[in-house]
């Protein structure tokens, strides 16, 4: 063992106290990485769930626009047509358009997609995220309509229900309402609200009268093997196999604004949090200053004995690097277990919230008028806005150059300070002491 | 004749203090050849302990030279003066000024380390040293759970470790009581005589000093046999 690495490891278990300094940057690195390694890996995983549900529920991969004129009938054969390409894995033909769903009193403004049930059943993608709360999720049986969760609340519909989907049918001179019956098939969820909240699916054959006559969106969702690679050859085949009329787009146009959205967001929070990160990694050059001072006499004696003053700067610095190590080890550590276990801190925070809550309504009960009441029940995060179960993912490198990063800024913090132990004179310390 | 080990030439040293220049050496010359000890004697504030520092290389002159071995160390830089201790000085202080945070064993192999010594040649001779000042059983024992008498001896057995050609040796038993002190005193003289080392005392026990081979006395700043 250098003699760098035999007095710097020494510095941390120091005797004379002096690694309580070494210790407490150790805690302090590990408290600030543990909000950045939280944010990067939660985030992360909530961009991707939403995401690959953005993808596989809402735009599609590809998706290419055509002339409403289009039957129905021609419509699926293209969608056939754009099946058998190479690199596409589905395509489902879909009318959509607005309409007013309406149950007795209640009705919300939903975007009806009346979608081949064939091709429905078969989009493995749209399966994985489409969970049915109740009922079933085909779409075989005439005039059946499938409701999103929040829709189904918003309405009060159940599995059986009839609703009624008001769409506007222009005339000569006014736009007047066409009503068609439909019935709840199932209810699905795809797990992110503000995807489906908005959104019921119908078979394609009952467009022509649930839809609107004006306003109607006629599409082929258009599913690849791989959504991140490039899409532009496969993009060019569909749109040469679907001729001039058609227009295709890929998910990166389609969802542009909303994913840089959600990635600014992403950086800005990293960043952030990196900030608190960096502050505490820098925070070594104090905790090594305090050790150089503390030690004064010992690097005297070091000197005095023939140590040279590159031996001592290392051996500083190697102090200040190893606690950093172990904070940065420590706080990724208990980062990623935070993260992977975030789903479950949000209910236990939830819950003691509301217990919390609970408490201070029942100690202030006696002094409000007939009873705390009910109360109002606290929640952490609006499933309603982000995703239900936030999906963790593990990002390896972003994870190791946090920690590279970290370690780099406190090598650099720890320098000037370690360097200045080499700079002592050492008849002066010996003389003092 | 032989080159002298120790050449000490003209060494001035002064200060500044209180905006007046305090000349504390006013060309000191001492010459030692071979090995032998030198114990120089002198009131406190004679310069003994300016002296033994810049033979120590752990000051520099303002003027004359330090050679030893034929290397003048005045013109040494600091990694060469590092070295010069290092390889070449061993030092036992009034204070012991022992590693607080490693045992006495440690405190001895650490000079070794410094010198890039082989790691199971310095264990052993750090062993074999702390067996010759009769603290053999308590190696593993860090500096405070030492007596002050079994602290120096660690500092002198450090002193010893790389086998180096000159032992300065400032005030060494000037912080013990009297039956330390002569064990210390009784350790110091025939371990550096068996090590072939040169030993430059400075203390103002006349008694400590008489059992040196040569005497000087430093008064005014100048160095005269005693």
């Amino acid at each position: 063992m250098s003699v760098s690495v035999f007095l710097g490891l020494r510095a941390l278990r120091g005797r004379s106290g002096t690694g309580r300094y070494l210790r407490g940057a150790v805690a302090g690195i590990a408290l600030g990485l543990v909000p950045l390694v939280v944010v990067m890996e939660v985030s992360t995983g909530m961009i991707d769930g939403i995401t690959a549900r953005l993808l596989e529920v809402g735009s599609s991969h590809l998706q290419a626009s055509l002339p409403a004129a289009l039957g129905a009938d021609d419509l699926v054969a293209a969608a056939r047509a754009v099946e058998r390409l190479a690199g596409v894995r589905s395509a489902t033909a879909e009318r959509q358009g607005t309409v007013l769903l309406a149950l007795g009193q209640r009705s919300a403004g939903v975007t009806l997609r009346c979608v081949d049930p064939a091709g429905f059943a078969r989009d493995a993608g749209l399966q994985r995220y489409l969970t049915a709360a109740e009922g079933s999720l085909d779409l075989d049986e005439p005039r059946t309509v499938l409701v999103s969760a929040a829709l189904a609340r918003t309405l009060g519909a159940r599995t059986g229900d009839s609703v009624l989907a008001v769409a506007g049918l222009a005339g000569d001179a006014a736009v007047l309402p066409r009503v068609t019956r439909l019935v709840v098939g199932g209810v699905y969820e795809t797990g992110y609200q503000e995807l489906d909240k908005a959104v019921a699916y119908a078979p394609l054959a009952d467009a022509d009268t649930a839809l609107p006559s004006r306003g109607v969106r006629t599409l082929l969702d258009v599913k690849v093997a791989d959504p991140f690679a490039d899409l532009a050859a496969v993009a060019s085949r569909v749109a040469e196999a679907l001729g001039p009329d058609a227009r295709v787009s890929s998910w990166r146009d389609l969802e542009r604004s909303r994913l840089a959205s959600f990635e600014t967001t992403r950086w800005l929070l990293v960043l952030i949090m990196g900030l608190v990160a960096a502050v505490a990694a820098a925070n070594v050059s104090s905790t090594v200053l305090m050790l150089v001072l503390e030690r004064r006499q010992e690097i005297g004696i070091l000197l005095g004995i023939g140590a040279r003053p590159a031996v001592l700067t290392r051996s500083f610095l190697l102090a200040g690097l190893a606690a950093a190590a172990a904070g940065t080890a420590l706080g990724i550590a208990a980062g990623l277990l935070l993260a992977v276990n975030i789903n479950g801190l949000i209910a236990v925070i939830d819950r003691l919230l509301n217990f919390a809550a609970g408490l201070a309504a029942l100690a202030r009960a006696p002094f409000i008028r007939g009873g705390a009441g009910a109360g109002v029940r606290l929640t952490l995060f609006q499933s309603a806005y982000y995703l239900q179960s936030i999906p963790v993912r593990i990002r390896a490198g972003e994870v190791i150059a946090a920690g590279s990063a970290t370690l780099l800024i406190a090598c650099l913090a720890a320098y000037l300070p370690a360097r200045r132990a080499g700079l002592l004179a050492p008849l002066e310390v010996l003389r003092r002491s | 004749m032989s080159e002298p080990m120790l050449s000490v030439r003209a060494l001035v040293r002064s200060f500044a203090a209180g905006g007046e220049i305090l000349e504390v050496l006013r060309g000191v010359e001492l010459e030692v050849r071979g090995p032998a000890s030198v114990a120089v004697t002198g009131e406190s504030g004679s310069g003994k302990s300016t002296l033994l520092a810049l033979v120590g290389g752990l000051d520099r002159p303002t003027g004359g030279s330090v050679v030893v071995d034929g290397t003048d160390i005045t013109a040494l830089d600091e990694t060469e003066l590092s070295a010069y201790r290092s390889r070449h000085v061993g030092f036992v202080f009034q204070f012991h000024f022992l590693l607080a945070d490693f045992t006495a064993l440690e405190n001895l192999l650490i000079p070794g380390m410094l010198a890039s010594r082989d790691a199971a040649g310095t264990r052993e001779r750090a062993r074999g040293l702390l067996d010759d000042v009769g603290l053999a059983r308590r190696a593993g024992a860090y500096p405070g759970e030492l007596s002050g008498g079994e602290r120096q001896r660690v500092a002198v057995a450090r002193a010893l470790m790389n086998r180096p050609r000159l032992i300065l040796a400032d005030e060494p038993t000037g912080n013990l009581d009297e039956r330390n002190a002569r064990m210390v005193e009784d350790l110091l003289f025939p371990l550096v005589a068996r090590e072939g080392c040169t030993l430059l005392l400075a203390t103002h026990d006349r008694a400590l000093a008489a059992r040196a081979e040569r005497r000087y006395e430093l008064a005014g700043g100048v160095l005269a046999p005693a």
